[in-house]
């Protein structure tokens, strides 16, 4: 994969993730720290995809990232982490896998729906897994952070 | 002691309707449970005694007044669902709540902004649809890597936004309008490829409904579930499913019909 192709893919999650906050009627001052997030984030996940070749270890690592960065973000500029994370969140949305999914339900497709649904849930299971654990080590080093202060 | 218990009342007023209003525009339950907490607490230091109760369709406020043993206990209930996803009201009860919480807000002033919040619809058709086209083409590019289909998911896309948000206004119904830009979408794409080769066709019809996609409830009902919340987060889960569920019977119905 040329660096130009890669800019080009940071791009496009910059403008996907505008757009999804956008959709969603995020604050106009979001909008260019939510695509940051996104374009940002994008990277150790095209970094971990490639050398553990495997999508879920990206999956795993970008949704990380955006976790991440939403938390000390929000803090930052004084902006829901919530408003921030949902855009970030897009470019890992397994929309394609869920359309496919239910698709081939109905027209009785198993091949296809099994393939689907395990990549579904997988994917699921990898974001909503990272974003958990992220968030509760973040408010635990918070908490550690607070006391060490006060200390 | 009257005007104590007009104090307890506005507080629980506020509280609701604080409550309201992220609720409507699909804020997660723990941003409700915290708003709540931080209004009384500001109102009076370790004020443990007004509780929310909040699922995705009732919310419950009640109030005590620990110092006055007489009083019954205040309870406002109030019947409310999620109406649209405005992220712009959930950041302004954020400032409104954070204004308070530093008293450059009083109480009577709090719940009139809420008032005055909840009014405006805040929401522009014109930021959505750009939105739609942004979020269609690139993803849609991403996937196939041409600019034509991009473009082409990327109009649908706006197109898709509009019809939904214009069918809603009309008919007040849930997933109708979902239903019907997701069949119109699959005609259009379709007649598109009688006269134009498409390959892969099934992408662009993808791309030009994933703004429409539940991706916001989603998120929100697994930070529910994930929070203990194990009524509203199933049901969040569940409506989303619904939705995804009946974009897909758009197309299908059209690929039942045009075989």
């Amino acid at each position: 994969m040329s660096i130009s192709s890669i800019a080009l893919q940071i791009l496009l999650i910059f403008g996907a993730t505008i757009g999804f906050a956008m959709t969603v009627q995020a604050p106009n001052r979001s909008l260019l720290v939510a695509g940051t997030i996104g374009a940002i984030s994008y990277v150790p996940n095209l970094i971990a995809t490639y050398i553990a070749n495997n999508i879920y270890y990206g999956v795993a690592f970008g949704v990380a990232s955006v976790t991440a960065l939403s938390f000390f973000a929000a803090r930052r500029y004084h902006i829901p982490a919530f408003i921030l994370l949902v855009p970030g969140l897009v470019p890992y949305f397994p929309g394609q896998k869920l359309y496919l999914m239910i698709m081939s339900l109905f027209q009785f497709d198993k091949a296809v729906f099994i393939t689907n649904t395990e990549g579904f849930v997988e994917t699921s299971v990898c974001i909503y897994g990272s974003m958990v654990a992220v968030n509760l080590m973040l408010s635990f080093i918070m908490k550690g952070i607070k006391k060490y202060k006060q200390a | 002691m009257i005007g104590q218990d007009r104090q307890q009342l506005l507080l629980a007023k506020t509280c609701l309707l604080a409550s309201q209003i992220l609720m409507e525009n699909g804020s997660e339950l723990s941003r409700i449970d915290d708003t709540v907490h931080y209004i009384a607490n500001t109102y009076s230091e370790g004020n443990d005694d007004i509780q929310a109760y909040v699922t995705s369709t009732l919310i419950i406020i009640t109030a005590n007044d620990p110092t006055d043993e007489d009083m019954q206990p205040l309870v406002l209930v109030e019947q409310t669902s999620v109406k649209s996803i405005n992220l712009t009201k959930i950041d302004e009860i954020n400032r409104l709540s954070r204004s308070f919480v530093a008293h450059e807000l009083t109480l009577k002033e709090l719940y009139q902004e809420l008032r005055k919040l909840r009014k405006q619809p805040m929401t522009s058709l014109t930021k959505a649809n750009l939105g739609s086209f942004f979020l269609s083409s690139t993803l849609t590019y991403m996937a196939m890597h041409n600019v034509f289909n991009s473009l082409l998911a990327g109009i649908f896309g706006l197109l898709g936004m509009y019809g939904v948000t214009k069918l809603y206004n009309v008919l007040h119904r849930p997933f109708i309008g979902e239903l019907i830009v997701a069949a119109l979408i699959t005609v259009a794409v379709r007649l598109i490829k009688l006269g134009t080769p498409l390959p892969e066709y099934n992408m662009i019809i993808i791309g030009a409904l994933f703004p429409l996609l539940p991706g916001v409830q989603i998120t929100t009902s697994i930070n529910d579930i994930f929070d203990g919340n194990l009524i509203s987060g199933p049901q969040r889960l569940l409506s989303a499913l619904i939705l995804t569920f009946t974009m897909v019977l758009g197309s299908l119905l059209v690929y039942t019909v045009w075989r």
